[in-house]
């Protein structure tokens, strides 16, 4: 079953059918649906991610053309240039071609890696994007793993102790951080962290007079990390915890529980050994369904904090406004959002026997 | 369980608590006894080649890793010397003759000749792509020759002195360049360090997060006290402000009033309120025509009339536009040549209009714009109601309050404001159509007015009108003052320069295309404590940040003493409590690992 | 006699069932605290919203007519201070909730309407139609949302029409995911082959028998769209994405980062419209969270 992204989302898209992910997407059979053999299956899966591909790099080209402007407008901002300069920038960025070769070069460009020239750093967009794409690597990277560890940990002892003080405190807790912007709890942490207490650089993955070695630099970029990390996980941990929360809730009353507990295992011990990990395997491919979010997250953190990624990358893009750069950029969050849904889409089948068997 | 992560929160809490001290110490101190000016800036780099850039971040690499043969003094925007000692001007004006001074050398230890400066020159005239590209003052070179080691004669087509003294062409080693398989390419010149004669060359950039340019030793003006100049990105303008209070950065620009406020509270920081070369202005359609005289674009017909036009100009009240939405922190404006050029700035004697709703109506009233029932006047003799749209950049908050105050005052004199906040993009497109009433606009101004009032000349309104055609400001066109231009582009003595160009701003100011609303000042700030020293320009009321000609400031900056090595940590201390953190994170793994072995072990 | 009786019983008995049902939803929701305390908020926060004009004047929000000094920290006159131009703090949150609240509704309404719409005949009709609007939702499904919606706006320009319809672009496809497959499991029940039978036509099958069914589930995803809707519009707001001239709590937030709010410091301008927004969406979110668990039994009792 397709497309149920659970509620992890990093910001502003709380989905609603979050909530509702383990119920109604994993735990019931998918209606109308006949499936035979995993090669069909994932022949299905694969085709339909290949035509999602497709409408992407499609759609791409033609949205961004539709902004408004003269690329070289933004190109001589405030100075006064001639008709022939105006004709040489146009003939450089190919923009004297007609439509159809420029959608052509746009097509074959990208299915072989060029993606063209950015207006505003004139450097190739391949180049930038593998620049940047490290820096959002490791903010969405260790913010995610930490959201998960959180999210899992907690929403396990919530849901096997449903109603407890404990899972109240943290189920609240969670939706309070959950409903708080992103953007502004980024700002309110640099207020606090950084402005009033000076504990945190608030720009930036480094600072240019570091030492060039390897453990001054490591040490900084940590630092800098610190920050939007923390605001990253908190928002986005809250929708881990649920899902696991309702995942536990599931199994609680399983026969399986009670026949384990009647062999005499501790309470603590069914929990790790058997209900855990139950639990666990759907939950993680939600969690790989929730790359959406993640990259939502990763726009709003990075935009915040300054990080040098591709979501503050697409930000400063769009009010430049860098149309190769958009293109490009929107080509690659949302094949990664499909490739990753796919992924998670074969995960299933090996992780729900009821995909099989129907 | 919870004990076991409460351990494992313990170390994490702590291995964060000895990064932050660490990192903080590491990031606070120069650990390589380099002095390092930084400055915070915003803007990419679009590139390196001094032909091509456009932008104001390489503009300054470039002032900085190049010279010029005149270069724009830092006094009072007067042409000084540069690399040439001194020039003459034919007769006719038409040959020029500059000597290049004796004794300079490149980066990389070659010696600077008139060589250099001729191929400099050559490049702008016979490669057809840099010739382009600065065609504006390219279009008028015929020849440049270097006859010795220390001369050079450059040819004109027609004379414009202004347009020479004023060049600002970055000399560029020939021995290096002439390597360059296509001179005018971006990454020409992407092998980093640039060489260069002047005091700082760039010599290392990371994208979106610094660009650094090394001293030059041996610069023939005196080698610059700072070893290095870096431009450290700050996409946030409350980021930079923060990392200057605490010592991360040395000089921040573009400061909004309230951060100008909270810098100024800092002990170790001086704000510089400078005067600005901004203008900010509102273009009013006039009726929007080609160089055929073709009326084109659905301007409103009421716009057409200059008294319409000197009504909306008189029902403005400037002063409190600068007070109300710069904080203070501007003039009203007069001109389009903005009041920090003193020398050719016109400042409106006794024309001069001043705010009065009175006169506004009494103007309209008169010239038979009578007010309909809604109090909105109308065309004379009915017809038309004065309905203006009111376009405005979207991102822009101060345009935004600009537009409350101004729709106001207007619809005391009976006219409505349709406002529109638009992307610049649209809105520059919907200008160049002529289809606008009123719209933002606002310029950078450089030292020679001839930039500016150029825009204003019949010779640059478009042959279309599909808009494509971007090289006039609104479709402005009067006879009268393009024989000024003409007249102004030619004259060689300053003095009688000065009154042709304020001749050329009085008339734009009467017949009023364009209502200048405010010159914005230049806000920034920087750390006392780390640098001094800093020349401004001009002197007087000058600005540190955005200079004209030549990088005076950072040429002439100085290091504070004392400031390079306070808080020390050598590197010995980062490996050591980089060790610790790791053996704190290790300690704390294995303890997970044997508790949760115990815990198994007692199910 | 009896046809009176028959032709008024069908309907009566329809209607007295769901009064029944209503009844009975009610009686469940009371039983969820978190779901009562979003309810009160909410009304609260709409009493707010609708009195706003009578609280404070809307000339509070004109910049020309500000009294007040550039952001201000609070003080007896303007209790949570003011902003660049002088205006109060507390005057434009309290005016923010109306708009803030209207884009969130507005884009959730129309989300739902084309949800539902996709949802139930893709799920009703099939075919080659329903092979479309499902991949078409799939593939909404899986875009990451904020980057379709910046990429829109940028295209669209910026106001508060474009926002809603940007916003209900790109939420649209969760509302019509669930509903179809709601529908397919109706459509399965025997009641349906029944009336089919008895030569009910598509659209009688639709709107009498599938969308009663699917209506509380609706009711229940609309909830929860509602937070999310406000939270994009946030936080497109304070990219800058929004209209400038009007106020809503992203665009205060946006102006004041634009403003140097965090340089001077100013947190009276920062944390009200941050708070509002939270408030919010948390209320909005325990709505929701508890309706779902009415709708939804194996969920009862499961909501903090």
């Amino acid at each position: 079953m397709t497309a149920h992204r659970p509620s992890a989302d990093g910001s502003p898209d709380r989905d609603p059918s979050a909530e509702q992910a383990p119920a109604a997407g994993t735990r019931t059979a998918p209606t109308g649906r006949v499936t035979t053999g995993f090669g069909r299956y994932l022949l299905k899966h694969v085709s339909g991610a290949a035509v999602s591909l497709l409408l992407v790099l499609f759609s791409s080209f033609f949205i961004f053309r539709l902004i408004a402007g003269d690329p070289i407008d933004q190109l001589t901002r405030e100075r006064p240039v001639t008709p022939e300069q105006r004709e040489a920038m146009r003939a450089e960025l190919g923009l004297d071609q007609p439509m159809w070769n420029q959608f052509l070069d746009y097509i074959t460009g990208t299915l072989t890696g060029d993606l063209g020239t950015s207006l505003q750093f004139r450097r190739p967009i391949s180049e930038l994007v593998l620049e940047r794409l490290p820096a959002t690597l490791l903010l969405a990277g260790t913010g995610v793993v930490l959201a998960v560890l959180l999210g899992f940990w907690i929403g396990t002892r919530a849901g096997w102790k449903q109603g407890s003080r404990f899972d109240r405190a943290h189920v609240t807790t969670g939706l309070l951080l959950y409903s708080a912007p992103t953007f502004w709890l980024g700002m309110i942490a640099i207020l606090v962290f950084a402005r009033y207490l000076g504990l945190f650089p608030v720009n930036g993955m480094r600072s240019p007079s570091t030492p060039d070695e390897f453990l001054p630099q490591a040490l900084d970029i940590g630092h800098h990390l610190v920050l939007p990390v923390l605001t990253y996980t908190a928002v986005v941990y809250a929708g881990y915890l649920m899902v696991m929360r309702s995942s536990i809730l599931d199994e609680v009353g399983a026969d399986y529980l009670t026949t384990a507990r009647a062999k005499g295992l501790r309470d603590d011990a069914v929990r790790r050994r058997h209900a855990v990990p139950n639990a666990l395997l759907p939950t993680i491919t939600l969690v790989f369904l929730a790359i959406g979010g993640i990259v939502n997250g990763a726009i709003v953190t990075e935009t915040v904090f300054s990080w040098p990624g591709l979501g503050s990358l697409f930000v400063s893009s769009i009010f430049y406004p860098d149309r190769p750069m958009l293109q490009a950029l929107f080509v690659l969050f949302s094949s990664s959002t499909i490739v990753a849904v796919l992924g998670a889409e074969i995960l299933y089948w090996f992780i729900d026997p009821r995909i099989r068997k129907s | 369980m919870t004990r076991r992560l409460m351990a494992a929160g313990g170390v994490l809490a702590l291995s964060a608590g000895i990064l932050t001290a660490t990192s903080t110490q590491a990031a606070a101190q120069d650990e390589d006894d380099v002095d390092r000016l930084l400055v915070a800036t915003d803007q990419e780099v679009d590139t390196f080649n001094p032909f091509k850039s456009r932008y104001v971040i390489t503009y300054n690499t470039n002032m900085m890793t190049y010279d010029t043969l005149i270069r724009t003094g830092a006094d009072d925007y007067q042409p000084v010397p540069g690399l040439a000692t001194e020039w003459e001007e034919s007769d006719d004006g038409l040959t020029w003759t500059f000597t290049v001074r004796e004794g300079v050398t490149w980066s990389d230890g070659e010696p600077l000749t008139a060589e250099d400066v001729a191929y400099t020159y050559d490049l702008l005239i016979s490669n057809p792509a840099i010739h382009d590209w600065n065609i504006d003052f390219a279009g008028n070179l015929v020849s440049a020759e270097a006859p010795d080691e220390t001369t050079f004669v450059l040819t004109l087509k027609e004379a414009a002195p202004a347009e020479i003294l004023n060049a600002g062409v970055f000399i560029v080693p020939k021995h290096v360049w002439e390597t360059y398989p296509d001179p005018s390419a971006d990454d020409a010149n992407d092998q980093l360090p640039l060489v260069g004669s002047g005091p700082f060359q760039v010599s290392e950039y990371r994208t979106d997060e610094f660009v650094r340019l090394s001293a030059n030793k041996d610069y023939w003006d005196g080698a610059p006290a700072f070893d290095e100049v870096v431009y450290d990105y700050y996409s946030e303008g409350d980021a930079a402000v923060a990392a200057l209070e605490a010592g991360e950065v040395d000089i921040v620009n573009g400061l909004n009033p309230a951060q100008a406020e909270a810098l100024g509270e800092q002990d170790h920081i001086t704000v510089n309120n400078a005067q600005g070369r901004r203008f900010v202005s509102l273009i009013l359609n006039h009726g929007a025509q080609t160089a055929d005289r073709e009326l084109y674009g659905d301007g409103h017909p009421a716009l057409r009339d200059p008294v319409v036009r000197q009504a909306l100009h008189t029902a403005i009240d400037k002063q409190e536009l600068v007070d109300k939405v710069l904080a203070g922190n501007g003039d009203p404006a007069v001109s389009i040549i903005p009041a920090i050029f003193e020398q050719w700035h016109w400042d409106g004697g006794d024309e001069l209009v001043q705010f009065s709703l009175d006169e506004a109506n009494r103007m309209l009233d008169e010239a038979g714009y009578e007010r309909g029932e809604d109090g909105v006047r109308t065309m004379p003799g009915g017809g038309e109601r004065l309905s203006f749209r009111f376009y405005y950049h979207a991102d822009n908050t101060d345009y935004a309050n600009v537009v409350e105050y101004v729709t106001e005052w207007w619809s005391e004199i009976g006219i409505e404001t349709v406002p529109e906040p638009i992307e610049q993009g649209s809105l520059n497109d919907l200008v160049y159509l002529g289809e606008y009433d009123i719209a933002f606009s606002g310029w950078g101004v450089g030292p020679n007015p001839t930039e500016m009032l150029a825009m204003h000349t019949c010779a640059v309104l478009p042959t279309t009108t599909d808009g494509s055609e971007r090289s006039h400001e609104n479709f402005y066109c009067n006879e009268e003052y393009d024989a000024l231009h003409a007249q102004q582009m030619v004259e060689p003595d300053p003095d009688a320069r000065a009154e042709l160009v304020k001749e050329q701003q009085r008339i734009l100011y009467e017949d009023a295309p364009v209502i200048w609303l405010y010159y914005q000042n230049v806000l920034e700030a920087y750390n006392h404590d780390k640098v001094t020293d800093l020349r401004t320009q001009p002197a007087e009321g000058g600005m540190i940040t955005g200079q004209q000609g030549f990088a005076w400031a950072y040429l002439s900056a100085t290091p504070v003493e004392g400031s390079g090595d306070e808080g020390g940590v050598s590197t010995g201390v980062l490996i050591g409590a980089g060790a610790v953190v790791v053996v704190l994170i290790a300690g704390g793994v294995l303890l997970f690992m044997r508790r949760r072995s115990t815990a198994d072990e007692r199910e | 006699m009896s046809t009176q009786a028959q032709s008024l019983s069908p309907r009566a008995v329809t209607w007295a069932r769901r009064r029944r049902a209503m009844a009975r939803a009610w009686r469940d929701y009371r039983t969820q605290r978190s779901g009562m305390v979003g309810l009160v908020l909410l009304g609260l926060i709409v009493v707010l919203a609708v009195a706003a004009p009578l609280l404070i004047d809307a000339s509070a929000l004109s910049v020309t007519q500000a009294t007040g000094g550039r952001m201000e920290p609070p003080s007896a006159e303007f209790w949570l201070g003011t902003d660049e131009t002088g205006r109060s703090v507390l005057a434009l949150t309290l005016w923010g909730t109306r708009l803030s609240l209207v884009i969130g509704l507005t884009a959730t309404v129309a989300a739902i309407l084309v949800g539902t719409l996709v949802g139930i005949t893709s799920g009703h009709v099939g075919g080659w139609y329903g092979w479309i609007a499902l991949r078409v939702s799939d593939w909404f499904m899986v875009l990451p949302s904020l980057v379709v919606a910046i990429a829109l706006l940028a295209v669209l320009g910026r106001s508060v029409a474009t926002t809603v319809t940007v916003i209900a672009i790109v939420s649209w496809s969760g509302t019509a995911r669930l509903v179809r497959a709601q529908t397919l499991t109706v459509q399965a029940r025997p009641y349906l082959e029944r009336a089919r039978a008895l030569g009910a036509g598509h659209w009688h099958q639709m709107t009498r028998h599938i969308l009663p069914n699917v209506l509380p589930l609706v009711l229940a995803s609309a909830t929860l769209l509602v937070p999310s809707a406000i939270l994009m519009e946030s936080s497109l707001a304070w990219l800058g994405l929004g209209d400038p001239n009007v106020v809503s709590w992203g665009s205060i937030l946006n102006r004041a980062s634009n403003n140097g709010a965090v340089s001077a410091h100013a947190w009276w301008y920062l944390l009200p419209p941050g708070l509002a927004i939270l408030v919010v969406v948390a209320a909005f979110m325990m709505c929701g969270r508890a309706l779902e668990a009415v709708f939804n039994p194996r969920l009862r009792g499961e909501a903090p």
